[in-house]
């Protein structure tokens, strides 16, 4: 989870080795609640995340985005 | 606070990969294990995967799927394109794939995990996948030849990869001029501290 990018970021990295067409969307949000059932979130992660994450991050911290870019013809 | 364009490797990747590999390896090796999260066919669902595309696969080609997000969602694959699916896992979107391009595309899976690589080509074999592939490799560097791809897809992969320029440049190259990437993956709504980039532990969590 250390390594997701913001959204923007994502564009931005694509952008930068050559892609265009970029999309970022199908957003899902992701709070505390969703996080337990995905395999990216350990049970010590979310345990650290229920002491640290202030309550409104609790609720969205993270998205689940679906992205498509494509190489200049 | 981390510079967003940044190359460096905040982490020992070798050890992130191992950590890595630890994990999917009892994903691929104990599909029924009680874990925390969910797998297989109800997360396949719950993504919102065509049933058309998930209900004819048999369940060891669909248990040890872990994907964050729908990488088909957004534009369906078409009949004869050569495709490449990073961190194939035990193979669930590469046949998914495999079943869009038809016998006259191809598809390769590239992953690192050994555990998972052996799975998928079983599961090759069981799903009689004659235009699929799978090959030992990792994101930043594939087995591939430059353009040899119309399309690239992914799922919950580049997260874990801790030179994303790295990757999206390997990826730039494998795709033929005009090709697509298409891919699931998790966003972050608020900036990780330097500590956080640092411990493996919440790389791969």
């Amino acid at each position: 989870m250390s390594g997701a990018l913001a959204e923007r970021v994502f564009a931005q990295k694509l952008e930068g080795v050559g892609f265009d067409d970029i999309v970022v969307t199908n957003r899902q949000a992701f709070g505390m609640a969703d996080a337990v059932d995905y395999l990216l979130f350990t049970p010590d992660l979310i345990e650290l995340m229920e002491r640290l994450l202030p309550p409104e991050a609790k609720r969205q911290f993270a998205t689940s985005v679906t992205v498509t870019a494509r190489k200049p013809a | 606070m981390t510079d967003d364009v940044t190359t460096q490797t905040p982490v020992d990747r070798q050890a992130l990969r191992a950590e890595v590999q630890t994990k999917y390896r009892e994903v691929a090796e104990m599909p029924d294990a009680d874990f925390h999260f969910h797998t297989g066919r109800f997360l396949a669902r719950h993504l919102g995967y065509d049933p058309a595309w998930l209900e004819p696969l048999p369940d060891p080609a669909v248990e040890s799927f872990a994907g964050i997000a729908n990488p088909f969602a957004l534009r369906h694959l078409e009949a004869g394109e050569r495709v490449v699916d990073v961190g194939s896992g035990a193979g669930f979107d590469t046949f998914v794939a495999a079943g869009q391009v038809g016998s006259e595309g191809a598809v390769v899976g590239i992953d690192m995990t050994p555990e998972m690589l052996a799975k998928s080509r079983r599961n090759a074999e069981l799903v009689g996948a004659d235009n699929v592939t799978f090959r030992d490799g990792y994101v930043e560097e594939m087995p591939l030849d430059d353009g040899w791809a119309d399309v690239v897809i992914s799922n919950g992969v580049f997260n874990l990869c801790p030179d994303k320029k790295a990757a999206f440049d390997e990826v730039f190259r494998v795709l033929t001029p005009g090709g697509h990437l298409q891919f699931g993956d998790i966003a972050n709504n608020n900036p990780v501290p330097p500590e956080a980039m640092q411990d493996i532990d919440l790389w791969t969590g």
